[in-house]
Order: C-alpha cells, then sequence, then structure tokens
C-alpha cells in the first residue's frame, strides 16, 4: 500500500467521503473511485454497474467494487441519473487501478440540479479525512 | 391387540419419513406409491440438480487448472453420461428406501392412491387393477409438480419444466428461464457451467424474493451472475412466448409484482425456455372432494399442527401442504415423523418457526431465522454485522473469493435472530447457525466456542466477533 503523501488527487474534481470523485463534463458529471481507494483495494477485480436509465440519489449505492481483500459499495456523489457506464471494465476491471481517473472511470450521470458538486470535499480537504 | 395399519399415500421424503417412524412404533405400515419412491426430492429434484451441479463444478474446475499450478485444458461435457450418473445416483437411493422399507417389514404398493375414507384406500394399480387397502389411519403425502404458465405450455422441447430441465441431453445453446427462485437460480448456474449462454425473468425486483432471503444475499448473487455474464430482467414478466424455426421468441412486460416496473416490453429470443414459476399440488385422483378433505383455494390441502386434516385420521404432510408450511424435503420429513407420532395420539405439534434455506447456486447459500427486513417488519431492535468470507485464510487458500456471513441479534440481549451465509458449503455451515438460532446462543457466547483454523465455520465466528466489538464500545 501506497504512502498517503503518494496518493495522487486530481484538483479538477471533488470527492465524497467515501472516495468517489465526481468531474463536470458537457452537462453531465463523470464518476469513478480515488487513487486513495483503489490503493487500499488492491487489485480489483469486478466492478457491479448499474444499468443506465437508472436514477440515484446522492448517497445511495449504485454499485460496488470487488477485489481480492473485499467487496465495497459505491456511493452516489450526487442525485441524478446514469446515462452511461463504462463498458471497458467488464472485460478490463485492472483500469480502475491502473488509471482511476481516466480510463477507469465508471459513471456518466445527469444530475437532478445544476451545482450539486458544492456538497462534495475538494482535495485538499479529501486529503486530510485520508 | 393387533397393531394399528397406517396407509401412507405417497413415498417421497415426507411418505417414508412417516411410514420409518410409523413401522418402528410398531403401526403395520403400507406405503402407496403412483411412481417412484423417493418422490419429487430423490427423482425430479433435490438430488438430480445437486448430482448435475457436482458435474458442472467438476467441469468449473477444469477450466481453472493453471490457477493452481496445474496443466491441462478445460473439460468438454458428455451429457448422456452427466444424465447417467444422476440416474445411477438415483437408482442406488432408490434402492435404499426400498431396503429400508424391506427391513421395516412396511408393504409396498404400486398405484395411484384413493381415500375412501379414513379406513378405506383403493389403489389403482399401473395395470388398471384395483386394490383394497383397509386400516386405522391415513397420511397423505402425495406431493406437487412443476405450475406450468397459461400459454407456455410444456412441450418438453422448447417450453420445459424443471422435471424435463433434468433429464436434457443436449444443452440449450441460449437458455431463458422463466422464475428467479431457488430452482430457476440453481439450474441458472448450472447450465451456464454447461455451456448455455442463460438469461433470467423475474417478476419481483429481485432474484431469490423469498422473504426469508436477506437482501444482501440476494445483492450478492445477482453481482455472481453478473461476473458469469448470466442475464437477469427483474420486474419483468412473460407476456408472450412463441415457438418458430426450432426457437423461442418471448416478450417480456413489466411485472405486475414489481414495485419499480421497467417501461415497455422486452424482446427476447431463445433456443428453450424453462418455466420455474412456482409448483400445484398431486391431488388428482385422490377422493379429496368426494370426502370432503378440505383445501384452500389454490387446491393445498389443509391441516392443523398436528397434520390433522379436515377428516379426522386422515393426516397430511410435505409438498400437499402448500408454500405456507415451506416446501422443502427436510420439512416433509419432520411433518412425516409428527404425523406418524399423532398416529399413535401422542399430539404431537409441527414447529415451522426455523426452517433453513439451502440454496445450491454458486456460491452456495445458507439461512436460517430472520432476515434484516423480517426483523424491522417485526419491529424488533436488532444489531446486524456482514463479515466478507474472502477474508479468511481457508478461503485464500481454497481460491475462492465470494461469500459473506451476515448475523442478526436482539440489540439488547445479543441473541442470534438470523444467519446469513454464501459462499462454498455454504448449505452445510448452515447446520451450526441453526443450532445456535434454535439453543438461543448469543453472540458474545459464540465467541467463546473455538472454532477450528483454517475452516470456513471461522466465518459464523468472525462474524459473531464483529458484532460483539461493533456493540462494545
Amino acid at each position: 500500500m501506497s504512502d498517503k503523501k503518494n496518493i495522487i488527487l486530481p484538483t479538477d474534481r471533488r470527492y465524497n467521503a467515501e472516495h468517489v470523485w465526481a468531474k463536470a463534463d458537457g452537462g453531465h458529471f463523470v464518476a469513478g473511485i480515488s487513487d486513495f481507494a483503489q490503493d487500499q483495494l488492491n487489485d480489483v477485480m469486478f466492478v457491479d454497474l448499474p444499468e443506465t436509465g437508472k436514477h440515484f440519489e446522492s448517497g445511495e449505492v449504485f454499485g460496488s467494487v470487488e477485489s481480492v481483500k473485499s467487496v465495497n459499495d459505491l456511493y452516489m456523489p450526487v442525485s441524478g441519473l446514469i446515462v452511461a457506464v463504462n463498458e471497458l471494465l467488464a472485460d478490463r476491471p485492472e483500469l480502475v487501478n491502473s488509471s482511476p481517473y481516466e480510463e477507469g472511470w465508471m459513471i456518466r450521470i445527469q444530475p437532478d440540479t445544476a451545482e450539486p458538486l458544492k456538497t462534495l470535499l475538494d482535495s485538499e480537504a479529501y486529503r486530510k479525512l485520508l | 391387540m393387533s397393531s394399528k395399519r397406517l396407509t401412507v399415500i405417497g413415498g417421497g421424503p415426507g411418505g417414508y419419513s412417516a411410514a420409518f417412524a410409523a413401522a418402528r412404533s410398531g403401526l403395520e405400515v403400507t406405503l402407496v406409491e403412483a411412481g417412484s419412491i423417493g418422490g419429487t426430492c430423490l427423482n425430479s429434484g433435490c438430488i438430480p440438480t445437486k448430482t448435475l451441479k457436482a458435474s458442472a463444478d467438476a467441469l468449473e474446475l477444469t477450466a481453472r487448472l493453471a490457477e493452481f499450478g496445474l496443466s491441462g485444458s478445460a473439460a468438454v461435457p458428455d451429457m448422456a453420461a452427466v444424465i447417467n450418473r444422476k440416474n445411477k445416483v438415483m437408482t442406488t437411493l432408490r434402492g435404499g428406501l426400498e431396503k429400508t422399507c424391506d427391513n421395516l417389514k412396511i408393504s409396498r404398493i404400486s398405484g395411484l392412491g384413493r381415500i375412501v375414507s379414513a379406513q378405506l384406500v383403493e389403489v389403482t394399480a399401473p395395470d388398471g387393477g384395483k386394490h383394497e387397502l383397509r386400516g386405522d389411519k391415513v397420511i397423505i403425502s402425495t406431493g406437487s409438480k412443476p405450475l406450468e404458465l397459461p400459454g407456455l405450455t410444456f412441450d418438453h422441447k422448447h417450453i420445459l419444466s424443471s422435471d424435463d430441465a433434468l433429464n436434457l441431453t443436449e444443452i440449450p445453446k441460449r437458455l431463458l428461464i422463466v422464475g428467479g427462485g431457488v430452482i430457476g437460480c440453481e439450474l441458472a448456474f448450472i447450465f451456464q457451467a454447461f455451456g448455455s449462454e442463460v438469461a433470467i425473468v423475474e417478476g419481483q425486483d429481485r432474484l431469490l424474493p423469498l422473504p426469508s432471503i436477506d437482501a444482501e444475499i440476494s445483492q450478492l448473487l445477482q453481482r455472481e451472475l453478473k461476473k458469469r455474464k448470466i442475464a437477469f430482467h427483474l420486474g419483468r414478466v412473460v407476456k408472450e412466448a412463441v415457438v418458430t424455426s426450432g426457437a423461442v421468441k418471448a416478450r417480456l412486460a413489466p411485472s405486475p409484482f414489481s414495485a419499480t416496473p421497467p417501461k415497455g416490453d422486452l424482446e427476447v429470443e431463445a433456443d428453450a425456455l424453462l418455466v420455474t414459476v412456482g409448483r400445484i399440488p398431486s391431488t388428482a385422483g385422490l377422493g379429496l372432494a368426494e370426502t370432503g378433505v378440505k383445501v384452500d383455494a389454490r387446491g393445498w390441502i389443509m391441516a392443523d399442527e398436528g397434520l390433522n386434516t379436515s377428516m379426522p385420521g386422515v393426516y397430511a404432510v410435505g409438498d400437499v401442504l402448500g408454500p405456507q408450511k415451506g416446501m422443502l424435503a427436510h420439512v416433509a420429513a419432520m411433518e412425516g415423523v409428527c404425523a406418524a407420532a399423532n398416529c399413535l395420539d401422542k399430539g404431537r405439534k409441527m414447529d415451522y418457526s426455523l426452517i433453513p434455506s439451502a440454496v445450491f447456486t454458486t456460491p452456495e447459500i445458507g439461512c436460517a431465522g430472520l432476515s434484516e427486513a423480517q426483523a424491522k417488519e417485526h419491529g424488533l431492535n436488532f444489531v446486524r454485522h456482514t463479515f466478507q468470507m474472502r477474508q479468511l485464510g481457508k478461503m485464500q487458500a481454497m481460491g475462492e473469493l465470494s461469500g459473506i456471513c451476515k448475523i442478526i441479534a436482539d440489540a439488547s440481549s445479543g441473541v442470534i435472530l438470523g444467519v446469513h451465509i454464501a459462499g462454498p458449503h455454504a448449505t452445510d455451515l448452515l447446520a451450526e447457525a441453526v443450532l445456535a438460532i434454535k439453543t438461543k446462543t448469543r453472540a458474545a457466547d459464540l465467541v467463546e466456542i473455538m472454532h477450528a483454523h483454517p475452516t470456513l465455520a471461522e466465518g459464523i465466528f468472525e462474524a459473531a466477533t464483529g458484532l460483539v466489538e461493533q456493540n462494545t464500545d
């Protein structure tokens, strides 16, 4: 496991206390898990993602991520509709470990409200939690 | 004084358990069976499914040889040989039951039994001949059979019942299973292992939608299905299915049983449809209407806690009592023993309060006691803890990961109220949980008991430890 100082937390996105990041992208939000989370999990074997078209409230469980060590629920960073999921993760779950912020993205959300990210933590506040 | 004579109609787990117990207690017993001894359990249920599962599990292991440092390639199933093995196991077990009947001097008669009165049963033999069996008491244990949906008549080729599924020598390329209960889910894993592309349609909002099955267990199972690319359509029912050019085209509509049904219809094509939506009573020709033995609106025989039907001297046990009493072989067996005792006026009462559930999916599931939803419904003040089985050394050593052990306990006393296990051998691990619940063991007591290491039984120990730690702050 990495030293907490080496955990990468990009400043272009926000985080919830359950280690899920959300980044604005053309009216939607893309979400995935943080570098801290993937590091804690170790090798990700399976990501259970929801069906597109489903709606979840902020804080609701939208799926789970499974590694050799454990299975962990994934909590919605904002309330909204799932408009897309990362199909690549079905065959390449390891992308969550190698690229948690880019290729390892998990869901694309159409948010219920205009500016929901304000309720989330910025990278500094999130780092303090770890 | 001559012995009391008992006629048992139906030789499944309910019937033969009643017959054996009665014979051992000194009753003169005649067992009537229209098909094969062993009933649904031995001939078209528990036993054949488990033998198929053993073949499926062996097959799956051969695809993982490299993981265990072995060279070799995955095996190929020979379904005729798989079915042959199943039939051999069934023959062996039937032989065992027949031998026990002989040893206990139980007379066996082949034929369809009809109750004329508590003292007279008429049996129609396969050749049409009629025999009259005079006696003092009757136990009905005629069981149940697969429910056929309207418009989906079993043709045993494209529209299959669970009976058909257990005799398939050719694996359907695409299999649509209608009904995501225990039977549907078990067969989904078995057929996927043998090479079918499987999909399940379930009218409710989760798989294994039984009150006794905890939501976390359904969630785990659904995740395991996704890993195996077994599709499942929740909140949907089959509106219609048409067999054309050797395939089945099914239209799946939103389900009236769903709290959040999906929108619109879905078309699914398969090579075969397997219907596992429930069962109906096997009471044709039994003479219930003529003799006035009361049945409910669905035809299930009504019996009190002593297994007495509305006709004095006539008892009923097993599946024929319907889903309210738990349609399981172990329930039938207990009922059979209870009814046999009551034939000798022992006044025993059946206790349905703790019925273990064993589900042979992959991973296995073993549940007993209250689910979290049931605990909430009862307004209980409870605590819960879920332990991930992959944290056990034995699991890692075995190369198995998926599983949980969840304990629900009373918040003030710590008495264990429910245990829900998923993982390898969960169905065997369940017995400790049942014993703990029955004896009102507290989580704090369970952690005082050494559990051998490294074993899967440590899962329940760790779940109890987690519960105790969580609640001592």
